[in-house]
């Protein structure tokens, strides 16, 4: 590819058009810019490249650049106008909605949900025939639902055919019409049993769109997902988003990269992964779902909580946590009422933005909620494979290992990273740490960031054509390196060492730090920053690489510098009395300096 | 927000598409001048639901050998109690599959020998029979000691009609395949007759005005005048009826003993909040609907015994409510409820129904006028500009209304640290506060 000297970055959100800009400056791509416009998907301007002209005529002036001329965006650049690239993200109207059905809900129904969601879709349906419903109501719902397409599993290949038919009657008789385009026929991939594919194209080639991969399920023991997942992201774009008004003008000028957000996200971040060879936990907080995706020893997964977040699902967070759980994040008085109201009213008025600090930390106290419930959702569906002969070693006779495990182990975490609006419009990149620390409870040696900007999604489909710019704007535009956290996780006992250090930076400069259970501080270490660290733990302490054994990591710092969270137990418990949890939670405010002083200390002579 | 909720009401043209769920007759003509009860289009047809009819199992015999046995193919039309499976065998009675309704073949399972009948839209005579002795294996007479309901009851569909528990580890079943009340059990026959509810569908008018567009089958398009003031929040379905405020200030609270039985089949008005007693009484008492400054979420979700979501329209409750302005104790805006006043027994029109994603739909209440507006106009988005009236939507001076005075063209720092764009506003009751634009609903243009 040409060298690119201009990037146009759109992503069509179900509220919002986003336009980003960057420009070539001293050598390399940089952040120039960025707009947002409404998301004009929905009658009665039911064309997005409404809201697509409106977001770049208002970059246009922010930036000072021409990028259009008349209603055609100029690409390639020309002197100063116009762009080189122009890529698009899109979840608007909800997204890439897709059914999914498998023979058992555990084995190959679980495998295709996990592709589909790995695929960037939201998944309305997971069908399988021991799902406990009768035939005539999988039929129904199955006909109701209106997805863009569907994805059919089932069987391992050479097993028994009867099944896989038996799904694949239940789709014929349902016959569900696709969302956009009537008169077309719905795309259904078909990635089951080798051996039932003449069957399957028998029963549905003629009603739908019949596309066949192979299957994701070869073998009790494998699971493939990407061809299922390369095709689901094809059908999107040729029958999907064809359909969708005003798409195929967004397909000419992105030159046909266009990808449902989630599932650009997923790519930058396995990119990153593989690039590091490390394991990336990531969540993303948004006002209708809160994703989180992991790529754990180069296998990757995502999860969407469809019901978490912190505008339209703003209510069904809260009903799913307790008023208690969120109360406790909150450093000053207010009543269950007042804040069930808040939180009511933040729904209804989904756009407005906290104006005070009060209410900016009772946003926080739910995003710290989101993410929790969000992460316990990860740990059940990112799991080996269930139901699998596990081959044991003589030396597991002791370790029975169960199939189905989390795959995610936080020890074994070795970046995780926060986007959406509430972590990265966050006033202070230290809150995003703050709700991160307190979300997720990393454990052992983590490093954190934040997405500036929320640009991952432009970065997953940039990288399709441009993998090192995309990994190259990443670490210098998009991630915001928080710092390094160590977590050691054990059997606290209160003032025994939990662990000692020994840092050593490139100059030469040692430090040796003794740790006891219970303490949290954090040194100063700027971004960029690099110490060799020697960590030995305690007996009944573990920082990654099992309880007593000595870790040797490089420990990078960042905006907070390096976090020592030595409160042990996961989930860190919490003081008994509300006076004592402000306190506590005061405290940790001020040592990642997320609020100013003086608001800090009129909260605190509030609660004494 | 502020181009998402128009705030504007003055007078309008307000258009209301009336549509049936499934075709019928339409009552009215173009130009018929329509009142709210005005009954514009009716059907007396009943959604076709589907069911499954298990020859296989039915006849005893193993899947695969089903298929032969079926009668018919996929699109034959058949009646209730049809034959469309039967077993012939030497030296043994002959079986026979009879179809639970009336319907069309939807489909057949060769795997599992399974027929799909969709039973056909069609005029109400809603009886759907069970064979439930053939399906137990018992004797009709019998079938009374097996049976779980009496004539009378009701039965959901998939409910356990009848069942024969033959020994600890197997049982024979029959499910009920829709909902309905237990018509008739005949020992003769074994059959079990199961009557759905019916009712004849009508759309009304819901506004007065004239049928503007007749929509062959299916109903009409209503051109009206009116007011029309979108709520931020609300439960319930379409109601109308006369208006009755019941408070003296828009920061009075609507509470129990304000409602007697002069409030049976009127819109209420109240003013900052609506307390769960009132909400319990209005119902009792038959109030048609409720429009109010706010409410406490907890009691609402006690009233209608399920939490809120981001969807309403679809709650068991014949009592409608409007919020204007949000949770919590919120004075109803001022100008709205002085108009609400100064309407007092005059017909209005309202809907609960809220739908705060993809494709926002806001609920609503119309105050029709008769003199039609000086312009032909649907209402405007107003757009944010000094001069404009606002209504602030977020604390530190959520509900406050006032004039916008300047939009500085550089985003300013808020106490949180926020940069972004803001508004300076002069407030109605005194003071220049600054805002951030997202938090402003624009009034009038």
């Amino acid at each position: 590819m040409a060298e690119v000297n201009s990037v146009l970055a759109l992503d069509v959100g179900s509220t919002t058009t986003k336009a980003t800009l960057w420009v070539r400056r001293e050598g390399r791509l940089r952040f120039a810019g960025r707009t947002d416009a409404p998301t004009t998907v929905e009658l009665p301007t039911e064309d997005v490249m409404i809201g697509v002209r409106e977001a770049i005529a208002r970059l246009e002036e922010e930036v000072g650049r021409r990028l259009m001329a008349g209603e055609q965006l100029v690409i390639p650049q020309r002197g100063d106008e116009g762009v080189d690239l122009c890529v698009v993200t899109s979840s608007a109207g909800g997204g890439l909605q897709m059914s999914v059905a498998g023979i058992m809900r555990e084995m190959t129904a679980e495998s295709a949900h996990r592709a589909a969601l790995g695929a960037g879709a939201v998944v309305m349906d997971v069908m399988s025939i021991d799902d406990g419903r009768l035939t005539v109501e999988k039929v129904r719902r199955l006909k109701e639902l209106r997805p863009d397409m569907i994805l059919l599993s089932g069987g391992t290949d050479g097993g028994n055919i009867s099944q896989v038919m038996a799904l694949a009657e239940i789709v014929s008789a349902a016959r569900p019409r696709p969302r956009f385009g009537s008169g077309q026929k719905l795309p259904l991939i078909y990635a089951g049993n080798v051996q039932a594919r003449p069957e399957v194209e028998r029963i549905l080639g003629e009603e739908f769109d019949l596309r066949v991969v192979p299957n994701i399920r070869p073998r009790m023991e494998e699971e493939v997902l990407e061809p299922a997942r390369r095709e689901i992201q094809r059908v999107f774009l040729e029958s999907v988003i064809a359909q969708a008004p005003g798409y195929s003008e967004l397909l000419r000028w992105s030159n046909r990269t266009l990808a449902p957000t989630p599932a650009a996200v997923g790519k930058i971040l396995r990119l990153w992964a593989e690039k590091y060879r490390m394991n990336v936990l990531a969540v993303d907080v948004g006002g209708a779902t809160t994703d989180v995706f992991s790529v754990i020893n180069g296998q990757f997964t995502r999860t969407v909580s469809a019901n978490v977040g912190m505008t339209y699902s703003s209510l069904t967070t809260f009903t799913r946590t307790t008023a208690e759980n969120v109360l406790r994040w909150i450093p000053f008085d207010i009543s269950e009422d007042q804040l069930r109201n808040w939180n009511a009213n933040k729904m209804i008025q989904p756009t407005t933005l906290p104006q005070t600090l009060d209410e900016l930390l009772l946003e926080q106290a739910l995003a710290r909620e989101a993410v929790q419930l969000a992460f316990a959702d990860h740990l059940e569906l990112a799991v080996g494979l269930k139901g699998i002969r596990l081959r044991r070693g003589i030396a597991d006779i002791f370790e029975q290992t169960r199939t189905g495990m989390p795959l995610v182990d936080l020890l074994r975490v070795d970046a995780i990273v926060a986007t959406g609006g509430v972590m990265s419009h966050a006033p202070r990149p230290q809150q995003a740490l703050a709700m991160l620390l307190d979300g997720i409870q990393p454990e052992g040696v983590t490093e954190l960031y934040v997405d500036n900007h929320f640009m991952l999604p432009h970065l997953g489909i940039l990288a399709e054509g441009a993998q090192d710019t995309a990994l190259q704007l990443l670490e210098a535009e998009c991630l915001i390196h928080l710092g390094t956290c160590i977590a050691p996780v054990g059997q606290p006992r209160s003032g025994s060492v939990a662990f000692s250090a020994q840092l050593i930076w490139p100059e030469g400069k040692e430090e040796a730090l003794t740790v006891r259970w219970g303490e949290f501080y954090r040194l100063p270490l700027g971004p960029g920053e690099v110490v060799q660290a020697k960590l030995r733990p305690a007996r009944n302490c573990d920082l990654g690489e099992g309880r007593g054994r000595i870790v040797h990591t490089k420990v990078e710092g960042g905006v907070a510098g390096l976090i020592i969270d030595a409160r042990g137990r996961r989930p860190v418990p919490l003081a008994q009395t509300r006076a004592e949890r402000v306190h506590e939670l005061i405290k940790v405010m001020r040592i990642l300096d997320c609020l100013p002083e003086d608001a800090l200390r009129r909260y605190e002579e509030a609660v004494t | 927000m502020t181009e998402a909720l128009p705030g504007t009401w003055e007078p309008r043209v307000i258009r209301k598409e009336r549509r049936l769920p499934l075709p019928g007759v339409v009552l009215v003509d173009e130009g018929d001048r329509v009142q709210p009860s005005t009954v514009i289009a009716r059907t007396e047809l009943v959604p076709g639901a589907p069911h499954l009819v298990e020859v296989a199992a039915e006849l005893g015999i193993p899947a695969a050998q089903a298929a032969s046995c079926i009668l018919k193919k996929v699109g034959d039309r058949v009646e209730a109690g049809e034959v469309i499976a039967r077993l012939e065998q030497p030296l043994r009675p002959t079986r026979e599959v009879r179809s639970p309704t009336s319907g069309l073949v939807e489909f057949i399972s060769s795997v599992h020998g399974r027929v799909l009948i969709r039973e056909e839209m069609k005029e109400a005579d809603p009886l759907v029979m069970v064979n439930v002795a053939r399906e137990l294996d018992i004797h009709p007479y019998r079938l009374r000691w097996f049976m779980r309901y009496r004539e009378g009851d009701e039965v959901r569909q998939g409910a356990l009609l009848a069942a024969d528990v033959g020994s600890a580890s197997f049982m024979n079943a029959c499910y009920s395949p829709v909902t309905g009340v237990i018509e008739k059990i005949d020992t003769r026959t074994g059959l079990v007759t199961i009557r759905r509810p019916y009712r004849p569908t009508t759309v009304e008018a819901y506004i007065p005005g004239t049928v503007e567009r007749a929509i062959p089958e299916w109903g009409a398009v209503i051109r009206g005048c009116g007011h029309l003031i979108h709520g931020a929040f609300g439960f319930g379905f379409e109601v109308y009826g006369p208006l009755l405020p019941v408070v003296s200030s828009p920061d009075e609270p609507l509470t129990a003993d304000l409602l007697g039985p002069e409030s049976e089949g009127k819109i209420v008005v109240g003013g900052s909040l609506v307390t769960l007693d009132a909400l319990r009484k209005a119902a009792e008492l038959g109030v048609r609907g409720i429009v109010v400054g706010g409410a406490n979420n907890h009691e609402i979700v006690s009233f209608l015994g399920k939490p809120l979501g981001a969807v309403t329209g679809q709650e068991e409750t014949d009592l409608t409510l409007v919020l204007t302005e949000g949770f919590g104790a919120m004075p109803m805006n001022p100008a709205v409820f002085r108009l609400l006043q100064q309407s007092e027994g005059k017909l209005a029109s309202m809907d609960g129904s809220t739908q705060l994603r993809a494709g926002v739909v806001r609920p609503e209440l119309i105050l029709p006028v008769d003199a039609p507006p000086a312009r032909e106009t649907e209402g405007t988005f107003p757009r944010l500009r000094v001069g404009a009236r606002v209504r602030i939507l977020r604390q530190p001076h959520a509900g406050a209304t006032g004039t916008v005075q300047a939009l500085p063209p550089e985003p300013q720092m808020l106490e949180t640290e926020m940069l972004v764009k803001v508004a300076i506003v002069r407030l109605d009751d005194g003071g220049e506060v600054t805002v951030p634009r997202a938090n402003l609903r624009v009034m009038e243009g």
